[in-house]
C-alpha cells in the first residue's frame, strides 16, 4: 500500500518538474521565471530526498532555492536599473577617471 | 616530519599546490603581488625540471593523495606527455608572468586610465595563478572526476580573464565562453556518469583495463569527446574563440591561446589513444581528420581576411589546432607510429610560437595605440626585438627546419605517404603555404617605412614588454633541435602507445 | 498601468514563444535525452560502483557519515580543488564590476528590523549545526556554508550601517581562511605522514571538523559576497601604489 502511494508521489513530482521546467523556459516575462526556478529548486530538493541523496537534497534546497533564487532577483533589479538609462557602475567610474585625467578624449580605450 | 627522498612521488603534488598557495596569497595581499607570482612561477618551473630528471632516472611514477590506492582514491600521474605539458606551461607561464609585469607597469605608468589598469593588475595575478593550479592539476591527474574539477577551475578562471580588460566587446565574447565552457563541462561530467554507471571506477588505469566494448562507454567517449572538442574549439565549435581570444588583455591572449585550449585537447588525445583506444574506430578517426583538416583551411583563410592582428593571430590558433586533429586518422596508418611525438611537438611549437606572436602583438598594441594591419608602418624600425620575435614565431607556425613543427609535419607527412592517403599530404602542404602567407602580409607591414616617417624616440618599450617574447620564439624554433631529447623524455614510462618502440 | 504591461507581454507571449532555432535545439535536445536514456535503461548490468569500498575503510575515515567520508578524506583532493573554484568565483565577480550602493536614507522598517533581528542568530545556529551534523548525518561544510550564506544575504538586504563598514581586508582573510586552512592540513598532513591529506592516526575527526568548520565560514562568505554583486567601493584603492 505505501509502495503505491509513494510511487504515485514520485509520478506527480516528475509531472510537476516537467511541467515547472517548461512554463520556466517559455515564460517570457524573466521575473516569473525566477519565480518558477525558485520552485523548481525545492521540487529537486524533494527529488533528491526521494533518490536517498539527503545531502543533496540539503544543498540543493538551500543553494538552488534559497540563494540563486534572490541572487536573480538581484540581477534582475540591477538589469532594469541599467535599462532605464543609468549607466553600470564600472562603467561610470571609468568615465569619471577618463574625464579626470583627459577631458578631451572620452573614447574608451 | 618526513624528509622527502628525490624518488618519492609525493613530489609531484608541489605543481598543484605552489600555485594555489600563491594564487591564494596575491588575493589576500595587496602589495609585492608581482613577486609571488614570479617565485610561484619560478619554483614551479624548477619543480618540473626535477620531475622531468625524476622519470628520467625512476621511471614513470604514481602519487596516492591521501595514501587511499584506487579505486577509492585519486591517483596522481608522471609520465613523458603528462611532465612534456607540465614543461610547455612552466616555460610558458614564466615568460608570461615577466611580460603581464611589463605590460601592467607600461599601462599604469600612462597617468591616463591608471586606476583601471591597476584594477587589471590586481586581479589578474590570483586568476593567473589558479589558472595554472587547475592546469599543472589536468596534466598530472589520474582520476576521470578530479578531470571535471580541473576543468571547472581552468574555465571559469579563463572566462574571468578574457573578461579583465572590461570592454563591452570582451565582456560579451568572455560571456559566450563562459556558457560554452560551462556547456563542455556539463557534457564531460555526463560522459563521467555513463562511465561511472558502467564501469563503476573513476580512476583511468582501471578504466583502461575495463573498457570493453559496450554501449555505455562508447556513449561515454563521445559525451567526453563533445565536451571537450567545444573547450578545444575544433572547426564548427571554433566560433567562441576568436572574439574571446582577440578582445582580451595581451597577456590574457597569450595563456588563452597557448595553454588553456591546450588542456582540453590533451585530455582528448588521452582519452582516444590511451585509455579507449580499443573502442575507437577508424571512421571516428577520420571523421575528426576530416574536421582538423576544414580547421585548417577555415582558420587559415580567415586569418588572412582580418584586419586586425590580434584576430589574425586568434584565428590562425583555430587553424593550428586543426593540425593537431590531423594527427588522429594517421595514428593507425603504420605499425608503431609515435603519434603522441607528433601531437607534442604540434603543441609545444604552437604555444611557444603563439605565445610570443600575442606578446609582439600586444606590444605593438601598446606601441601604436592600435592595431589594425594596414597601419604597422614602420614598426620595424621601432620595436625590432618585437619584429624578430614575430618573425621566427611565424616561420615556425609554417613549420620551417628546425621548428618542432617541422618534425611533426615531417612524420606526418610520412605516415600519409606509407599508408597511401596522399590527401592529407595535400592538407598539411597547403595548410603551411597558407600560414606562410598570412604571416608575411603582416611582416610585410613591419618593413615599409613612409616617407615622412621618423623615428620616434624615448617611446622604447620595457625589455620586459619585448624579451620574453623573443626567447619564446627562439625555443620554439629551436625545438627540432631538441627533439632526440624530447623524444628521450617521451618514450619514459611506456604507455603502450609506441608499439614499434622507437626508431 | 500594471495591467495593461502584463496584457502586452501576455500577447508578446502568444506569439513568440520559441524562434525558430530554438525550437530545433529543443527538438535536438529531447532527442539526445530519449536517446541517452534508452541507453542507461539497456544496460545489462549496473556495477555496485565504490559504495562497499566506501564502506570497508569507513572506520578509517574518521567520520560516522560515509558522504563527509568521501568528500573529506578519500576524495579530499577534489574538495580542495572545488572550494577553490567558490574562490574563483567571488575573484571574477570582483574583478568585473564595483558592488552597487544604494542611495537609500530612509529607515529601515521595523518589520524588516525584526526578521533580521530574530532570523539571523538562528540562521547561523543552524549552519553551525549543519557543520557539526556532518560527520555522522546529512550535512557539512556546503551545506552549513549554505545557510550561512543566507545569513549573510540576509543582513545585506539589511543595509545596517555597519554591514557597509566591514573592511575589505577582514572580507578577504574570510574568503581565504578556509582554502588556506585546507592546504595547510593537506601540507600539515603531507609533512607528518608524507602524504597530502593523509590524516596522522587518530587525528582525523578533529581535522576534518577544522576544515569544514574554516570552510564552511568561507563558503558562506563567498555566497553572501556574490550577492553582494561587485567589489567592496575601497577594493583597490587600499594602501596600494598610487
Amino acid at each position: 500500500m505505501t509502495y503505491s502511494i509513494l510511487t504515485l508521489f514520485d509520478i506527480i513530482l516528475v509531472l510537476t518538474l516537467l511541467w515547472l521546467g517548461w512554463r520556466l523556459l517559455s515564460s517570457e516575462d524573466i521575473f516569473t521565471a525566477v519565480i518558477l526556478f525558485i520552485s523548481f529548486g525545492l521540487m529537486m530538493a524533494l527529488a533528491w530526498v526521494r533518490l536517498r541523496a539527503p545531502d543533496v537534497a540539503l544543498a540543493e534546497a538551500a543553494l538552488g532555492a534559497g540563494l540563486t533564487g534572490p541572487l536573480f532577483l538581484a540581477a534582475l533589479r540591477r538589469m532594469n536599473r541599467t535599462r532605464k538609462g543609468e549607466r553600470r557602475l564600472d562603467d561610470h567610474e571609468n568615465r569619471e577617471e577618463d574625464q579626470r585625467t583627459n577631458p578631451e578624449q572620452t573614447q574608451t580605450l | 616530519m618526513i624528509f622527502f627522498e628525490a624518488d618519492t612521488p609525493a613530489w609531484m603534488i608541489a605543481p598543484v599546490i605552489l600555485p594555489l598557495i600563491a594564487g591564494l596569497l596575491c588575493f589576500l595581499f595587496n602589495r609585492k603581488t608581482f613577486i609571488i607570482a614570479l617565485a610561484a612561477t619560478l619554483l614551479n618551473f624548477v619543480v618540473v625540471c626535477f620531475l622531468i630528471y625524476q622519470l628520467l632516472v625512476f621511471g614513470s611514477m604514481r602519487c596516492y593523495i591521501g595514501g587511499w590506492r584506487p579505486p577509492l582514491g585519486i591517483t596522481l600521474r608522471t609520465d613523458g606527455p603528462a611532465l612534456l605539458m607540465l614543461l610547455m606551461t612552466a616555460v610558458t607561464g614564466l615568460a608570461v608572468t615577466l611580460y603581464a609585469r611589463g605590460y601592467f607597469s607600461h599601462r599604469i605608468s600612462n597617468p591616463l586610465r591608471a586606476g583601471r589598469h591597476q584594477r587589471q593588475q590586481r586581479y589578474f595575478w590570483p586568476l593567473w595563478l589558479l589558472l595554472l593550479t587547475g592546469l599543472n592539476g589536468l596534466f598530472l591527474s589520474n582520476d576521470i572526476f578530479n578531470l571535471y574539477v580541473t576543468l571547472e577551475l581552468i574555465g571559469i578562471s579563463a572566462a574571468s580573464l578574457a573578461a579583465l580588460s572590461g570592454k563591452p566587446a570582451s565582456q560579451r565574447a568572455s560571456f559566450r565562453y563562459l556558457l560554452i565552457s560551462l556547456l563542455g563541462s556539463l557534457t564531460y561530467l555526463l560522459g563521467v556518469v555513463f562511465l561511472y554507471r558502467t564501469c563503476g571506477v573513476l580512476d583511468l588505469d582501471m578504466l583502461q583495463n575495463l573498457a570493453g566494448n559496450g554501449a555505455g562507454i562508447s556513449t561515454a567517449l563521445a559525451l567526453l569527446t563533445a565536451g571537450l572538442l567545444l573547450k578545444t574549439a575544433l572547426v564548427p565549435l571554433h566560433f567562441w574563440l576568436p572574439p574571446a581570444h582577440a578582445n582580451a588583455l595581451a597577456p590574457v591572449s597569450v595563456i588563452l591561446s597557448a595553454l588553456v585550449v591546450k588542456g582540453s585537447f590533451y585530455l582528448l588525445f588521452r582519452f582516444w589513444f590511451e585509455i579507449f583506444a580499443p573502442i575507437v574506430t577508424l571512421p571516428a578517426l577520420n571523421f575528426m581528420g576530416i574536421l582538423g583538416a576544414v580547421a585548417v583551411f577555415w582558420g587559415a583563410v580567415q586569418a588572412m581576411r582580418q584586419h586586425r592582428l590580434k584576430l589574425m593571430v586568434a584565428y590562425s590558433t583555430v587553424s593550428q589546432l586543426g593540425y593537431l586533429f590531423i594527427a588522429f586518422p594517421l595514428s593507425r596508418a603504420v605499425e608503431g607510429v609515435q603519434v603522441w611525438s607528433i601531437v607534442i611537438f604540434l603543441a609545444l611549437t604552437h604555444a611557444f610560437a603563439k605565445s610570443a606572436m600575442f606578446m609582439a602583438a600586444g606590444s605593438v598594441y601598446l606601441h601604436l595605440g592600435h592595431d589594425r594591419i594596414k597601419d604597422l608602418e614602420g614598426v620595424r624600425s621601432s620595436l625590432p626585438i618585437t619584429v624578430f620575435a614575430y618573425g621566427i614565431a611565424g616561420v615556425s607556425l609554417m613549420g620551417l627546419p628546425p621548428s618542432g613543427a617541422f618534425i611533426a609535419k615531417w612524420m606526418l607527412l610520412n605516415s600519409a605517404l606509407t599508408s597511401s592517403q596522399w590527401w592529407w599530404v595535400l592538407v598539411i602542404i597547403s595548410g603551411s603555404l597558407l600560414a606562410m602567407i598570412y604571416v608575411f602580409r603582416v611582416m610585410s607591414r613591419f618593413f615599409v617605412i613612409p616617407k615622412e616617417y621618423t623615428l620616434k624616440k624615448g617611446e622604447a618599450l620595457s625589455p620586459l614588454l619585448e624579451w620574453p617574447a623573443l626567447i619564446l620564439a627562439v625555443i620554439s624554433l629551436s625545438l627540432g633541435l631538441l627533439a632526440p631529447w624530447i623524444l628521450h623524455v617521451l618514450s619514459q614510462g611506456n604507455t603502450g602507445i609506441f608499439p614499434g618502440g622507437l626508431p | 498601468m500594471r495591467t495593461e504591461k502584463k496584457t502586452r507581454g501576455q500577447t508578446q507571449n502568444r506569439h513568440r514563444r520559441f524562434d525558430s532555432f530554438q525550437l530545433l535545439f529543443l527538438f535536438l535536445i529531447i532527442c539526445l535525452t530519449i536517446l541517452l536514456g534508452t541507453i542507461l535503461c539497456n544496460f545489462p548490468e549496473s556495477t555496485p560502483g565504490l559504495a562497499d569500498a566506501v564502506a570497508s575503510q569507513q572506520k578509517q575515515s574518521g567520520v560516522e557519515s560515509p558522504v563527509t567520508a568521501v568528500l573529506l578524506n578519500f576524495r579530499g583532493y577534489d574538495t580542495l580543488l572545488e572550494v577553490m573554484v567558490l574562490l574563483l568565483a567571488v575573484i571574477g565577480v570582483w574583478s568585473l564590476a564595483r558592488a552597487p550602493v544604494s542611495k537609500q536614507t530612509t529607515e529601515i522598517s521595523p518589520v524588516q528590523m525584526g526578521v533580521v533581528r530574530l532570523l539571523t542568530p538562528v540562521l547561523c545556529l543552524v549552519a553551525a549545526y549543519l557543520v557539526w551534523q556532518g560527520s555522522h548525518l546529512a550535512g557539512g561544510a556546503f551545506q552549513g556554508g549554505a545557510i550561512f550564506g543566507a545569513a549573510g544575504v540576509l543582513l545585506l538586504v539589511s543595509e545596517l550601517d555597519w554591514i557597509r563598514a566591514i573592511p575589505v581586508s577582514l572580507l578577504r582573510i574570510g574568503l581565504v581562511l578556509g582554502p588556506l586552512t585546507f592546504v595547510g592540513t593537506a601540507l600539515y598532513c603531507l609533512f607528518i605522514t608524507g602524504d597530502l591529506l593523509a590524516y596522522p592516526e587518530g587525528t582525523a575527526g578533529w581535522l576534518i571538523l577544522l576544515i569544514e568548520t574554516s570552510c564552511a565560514i568561507s563558503i558562506g562568505l563567498t555566497l553572501a559576497l556574490l550577492f553582494g554583486g561587485g567589489r567592496p567601493e575601497d577594493d583597490v584603492f587600499n594602501g596600494d601604489i598610487p
